[in-house]
């Protein structure tokens, strides 16, 4: 009966997905970091329909301004591979600097930021003419990155020295270093990029930042000692903020605006990265020990469906199709 | 007498003059430099104004574990510090700092006679006794006997079969991988050619708490210190949960059993860590 039920909403709630205008060729792409692989899911069957190899330790990944490629960082090959997101296949290889972990796109140009783990430094690509624009020097461990929606400011989070390093663009000098909870992992903008978010495992913090005067507004930290924050992903629209929580195999949901926190969400071991539907109602987490992604409904906080990928998953993002 | 009176009223009028002279030249003299001064107050980097802590060390130095370790959490704790104008200097001690470095790492038994009001990040001792005196400004980055006992009992009982005479309890191994446990070995061994040891760890980790009270605002007085550690540490020593002291001033920490180089467990690990992080480090002081 439950299981009954169970299938009404799912046909329910991916029949709506149909009729918006995300169905047709939306997809989720996810870096498998186990077995150096990317699964491809079918967002309206929810069912894996390709695996690409793509080259060593895939970790950060993300997709170019107009979505014809994707592109994934390879921390063992030093490089970013870059996939045709219509055939499938590595287009070509760029030059990424040693050990990339994760990076962000400037919506603006198409240039990719990067963070260099072992270096200590954040790496600017033209991903055109595969070209480094600018090497620049920041924290200890650098992981997260994020490119403002205007792309006029940069933030690398840099693990060991708990520092948010944030970049003017395109200049590429550091205006602001914030100090943060132990070991931060990921950040984020709103729309407008006034306001940012970081997320620190190791202090099991959330900190908010205006973006316009560069100062730290809020900070909330979470009870339970399992949980780790690490992916972060913004629902203007719902004013909410989804974070996973690593080993505490959890996603939390904060008010965007007061990170007062609405509830929590049981998904999979050791959840790292986290990427929502375009209209919001859905979000896909990488549960990294399970090899599966959680099918998030954000309506109703309940996960709808787990589906098996490649070893060890560990970034996720949506791609709304054209 | 005329001409003497002449030359000397002359003389007068010259030395008059000098000195009004050397006013106006002092005076432009002093608006000169006050001019420079501001202007160089204008170009002046803001983080040029660093404030400097001096860490004394007081053990072997050279290739020494603990010692290396501290320097490189010394370098650590000067890249972050950098961006919030906060330095420290890591000066190994003799006998005639005791008065004057108020913040002291221990890398063996006390070489000098250290006083009772300077703080003591103790990177050495394993005593169980020196914890359960419970002094105020002593702290211990190394784990205690109980500690290491603990740690070997509860892997027993987790269910190892083989001969646990073999298997080491420790600190650091630099097999370790997990929780970027990899990128601190990475960097110990790129700096100084050799492994990251236990004690290396226990150093590095002195140096990191010490750097994270400095640059989160610490006042530069042992008591603020103290404060810090007791009340607010929350630190990051690369073991996958955050550190922090008990009431005997031990640093709470995740424990490696080892057999023949390989790590074959942590401990504690699981749910609800910081309680069976206590239960491993369940000394209670004994004076206070």
């Amino acid at each position: 009966m439950k299981l009954f039920i169970f299938s009404i909403f799912l046909g329910l709630a991916l029949g709506g997905c149909t009729s918006s205008s995300e169905s047709t060729e939306a997809r989720i792409w996810v870096s498998n970091e186990g077995d150096n692989t990317v699964s491809v899911i079918n967002f309206r069957t929810l069912e894996v329909v390709a695996t690409i190899n793509v080259g060593q330790r895939p970790r950060g990944i993300g997709l170019s301004p107009n979505r014809e490629e994707l592109y994934v960082a390879l921390g063992e090959d030093d490089a970013i591979s870059v996939v045709d997101t219509k055939t499938l296949e590595v287009s070509r290889v760029l030059d990424s600097g040693s050990d990339p972990e994760m990076f962000a796109v400037n919506p603006k140009n198409g240039h990719i930021y990067l963070s260099n783990e072992d270096e200590g430094t954040a790496t600017v690509l033209d991903p055109v003419s595969g070209k480094q624009i600018a090497v620049i020097p920041v924290g200890i461990e650098p992981e997260g990155v994020a490119v403002s929606p205007t792309g006029s400011l940069a933030l690398v989070t840099a693990e060991a020295t708990n520092t948010v390093h944030v970049l003017s663009i395109p200049e590429h000098e550091e205006i602001k270093t914030f100090l943060v909870g132990p070991r931060p992992r990921e950040a984020t903008f709103s729309p407008d990029g006034s306001v940012a978010y970081v997320t620190s495992e190791i202090g099991r913090e959330i900190t908010k930042f205006d973006m316009v005067d560069l100062i730290e507004i809020a900070k909330v930290r979470l009870e339970e000692v399992e949980t780790k924050p690490k992916g972060i992903v913004l629902l203007p629209k719902r004013n909410e903020l989804l974070v996973t929580t690593g080993r505490g195999n959890t996603v939390v949901i904060l008010n965007a605006e007061t990170l007062e926190r609405l509830g929590t969400i049981g998904v999979g071991k050791r959840v790292w990265g986290i990427s929502s539907t375009t209209d919001e109602n859905f979000a896909f987490t990488a549960d990294g020990l399970d090899d599966e992604v959680s099918v998030i409904d954000v309506n109703s906080r309940k996960v709808l469906k787990k589906i098996k990928v490649g070893s060890r998953p560990w970034g996720v993002v949506f791609d709304p199709g054209n | 007498m005329a001409f003497l009176g002449e030359r000397y009223t002359v003389r007068k009028v010259h030395a008059r003059a000098d000195a009004a002279s050397e006013t106006l030249i002092s005076t432009s003299r002093l608006i000169t430099l006050l001019i420079t001064f501001m202007v160089f107050l204008v170009f002046l980097p803001v983080r040029a104004w660093t404030v400097q802590l001096v860490i004394g060390f007081s053990g072997k130095t050279g290739s020494n574990d603990i010692f290396l370790g501290a320097q490189l959490g010394i370098d650590e704790s000067n890249r972050q510090g950098k961006y919030f104008e906060k330095e420290l200097l890591l000066k190994p001690g003799e006998p005639e700092d005791r008065g004057s470095i108020n913040f002291w790492i221990l890398g063996d038994n006390p070489s000098i006679d250290l006083p009772s009001d300077v703080l003591i990040m103790d990177a050495h001792s394993t005593s169980d006794e020196e914890r359960e005196r419970c002094h105020a400004l002593q702290f211990f980055s190394a784990p205690s006997e109980t500690m290491l006992a603990r740690a070997m009992s509860a892997f027993v009982v987790s269910g190892y079969t083989g001969d646990s005479k073999e298997v080491e309890i420790l600190a650091w191994h630099h097999t370790l991988f997990k929780y970027a446990a990899r990128d601190l070995n990475r960097r110990y061994k790129d700096r100084f050619g050799v492994e990251m040891t236990s004690q290396a760890w226990s150093g590095w980790a002195a140096a990191r708490l010490l750097g994270e009270a400095w640059i989160r605002g610490s006042k530069p007085r042992p008591d603020s210190f103290a404060k810090f550690f007791l009340d607010s540490v929350s630190f990051d020593g690369q073991k996958g949960v955050a550190l922090s002291f008990t009431e005997t001033g031990q640093l709470r920490q995740v424990l490696f059993p080892v057999l023949l180089g390989k790590v074959l467990s942590e401990i504690p690990r699981g749910k609800e860590t910081i309680k069976k992080l206590d239960n491993l480090s369940a000394l209670k002081c004994v004076n206070r």
